[in-house]
């Protein structure tokens, strides 16, 4: 396998989609775990424009753009964004007492 | 000679050519925002029987644009002690860069265009809902309650008005037969769509004033209810990427009109002596006269108003236009 432009580009963008999902598990911000669930879908995108599969990707854009922003909306309006250390870590021990018999 | 560099062996060469064209077309943007705000202004004042700007850079005020630029890259560039800081940074940057991304597509004459890709129609409209992402970011992190009710408004209403927006455009796809952008120029060589399609067309037209977020469908940052929306808490340089975001969006829809249904390049019949480039030149600015036009002669709606246009009455119409393009297309294979 030789080193080419293709290659560069294919790790760039795998490694900035397995970034965006790394991100979104380890944030504690709902819209900012929604930001990095842009960056791997737009990722993934480009991983579809390599496969010369433009229509595919275009439209994985078009309608995770739309259903990203409306994520975010319900991020925004049914979450409390202030406490989200706090109610992590509330979760987390209620599960833990839910465990003991 | 785009052409050639477009099939030629991808190289390090190509890709450095390849940059310094795009910086080259950054300036070129950057010089129609300019006299794009300049032109709106005048054009405005004239039209309220004012004067306009007329101070700096002789009678017609040509520097004032460039003053006013200027102010604003020297200006503190603030950031709100409570907002989300690295959200508030990426907003701006995630609002601009489709909007420079997007222009890629366009094919401005038979020689100059950047990429001439297959979908080309539908990655315009793809790549500009990734700026709603933005703007939703900006009034989140701004922690600003004007910001944020500008924000969802925002969302509201583009990701509403896009579906019109593509609806109207399935009219001219069924009469190319492609979604290419040259092809869609090359099917007008004889009559041009806005003749056949002007349904579609005003449809188009009113969905593109309401995704670039100008008076009448301005409720995002409506300056009377939300002092200035999403961009409330910006400043300085990052205000003016918001404000460049827009200005490069009305570039590019005006393009598209002018591509989509004014026959991009092509000429009036008897007139084909003068150059492509012109005939470009003379129709986007027709457009954006219009849009400015339109701007200077409405009110803005309120926003039930807005979401019930959008859902009840365009969207049935663009469906209704889809029909009766098909219907026709199949009647009548010679005309259309």
């Amino acid at each position: 396998m030789t080193f080419s432009g293709e290659i560069l580009a294919f790790i760039i963008l795998a490694l900035a989609a397995i970034l965006g999902g790394v991100l979104l598990l380890n944030l504690t911000k709902v819209v900012h775990m929604v930001v990095a669930l842009v960056l791997s879908f737009l990722s993934i995108a480009g991983i579809f424009i390599l496969l010369s599969a433009e229509f595919v990707a275009v439209v994985q854009v078009l309608i995770y753009s739309g259903a990203i922003t409306i994520i975010m909306l319900f991020g925004i309006m049914l979450t409390k964004h202030n406490d989200s250390e706090a109610s992590t870590k509330k979760t987390v021990g209620n599960t833990g007492c839910c465990c003991l018999p | 000679m785009i052409q050639d560099l477009l099939i030629s062996e991808p190289s390090l060469l190509n890709a450095t050519i390849f940059l310094l064209l795009a910086v080259l077309f950054l300036f070129v943007v950057l010089g129609f925002v300019t006299y794009a705000i300049l032109s709106e202004r005048k054009v405005m004042g004239l039209m309220q029987m004012r004067i306009g700007p007329n101070q700096l850079g002789g009678r017609w005020g040509l520097l004032q644009t460039v003053a006013d630029v200027l102010k604003l890259l020297l200006k503190e560039d603030t950031i709100p002690k409570l907002a989300d800081r690295p959200l508030f940074i990426i907003a701006p940057i995630l609002a601009f860069a489709p909007s420079f991304m997007v222009l890629a597509v366009l094919p401005l004459t038979d020689k100059l265009q950047f990429a001439d890709i297959g979908v080309g129609l539908l990655y315009y409209v793809a790549i500009s809902g990734i700026t709603t992402v933005g703007i939703v970011t900006a009034g989140w992190s701004s922690n600003n309650k004007y910001a944020l009710i500008g924000g969802m408004r925002a969302a509201a209403q583009m990701i509403s008005y896009e579906i019109p927006l593509v609806m109207s455009l399935v009219g001219v796809v069924l009469l190319t037969g492609s979604l290419n952008l040259n092809e869609i120029v090359a099917a007008q060589e004889n009559l041009w769509f806005i003749v056949l399609q002007p349904v579609a067309f005003l449809i188009f037209i009113i969905a593109s004033v309401a995704e670039l977020n100008r008076v009448p469908f301005d409720l995002p940052e409506a300056e009377s209810e939300l002092v200035a929306g999403y961009f409330v808490e910006y400043s300085g340089f990052r205000w003016a990427m918001f404000m460049l975001s827009e200005y490069v969006y009305m570039f590019a829809m005006a393009s598209l009109t002018t591509v989509l249904f004014l026959g991009g390049w092509n000429s009036l019949p008897f007139l084909g002596f003068i150059p492509a480039a012109v005939w470009f030149a003379l129709k986007f600015s027709a457009v954006v006269f219009l849009l400015i036009w339109i701007r200077i002669t409405l009110p803005r709606l309120r926003s039930d108003q807005l979401m019930e246009f959008g859902w009840k009455v365009l969207l049935p119409i663009a469906l209704a236009n889809i029909m009766v393009t098909a219907i026709l297309k199949e009647l009548f294979p010679n005309i259309f």
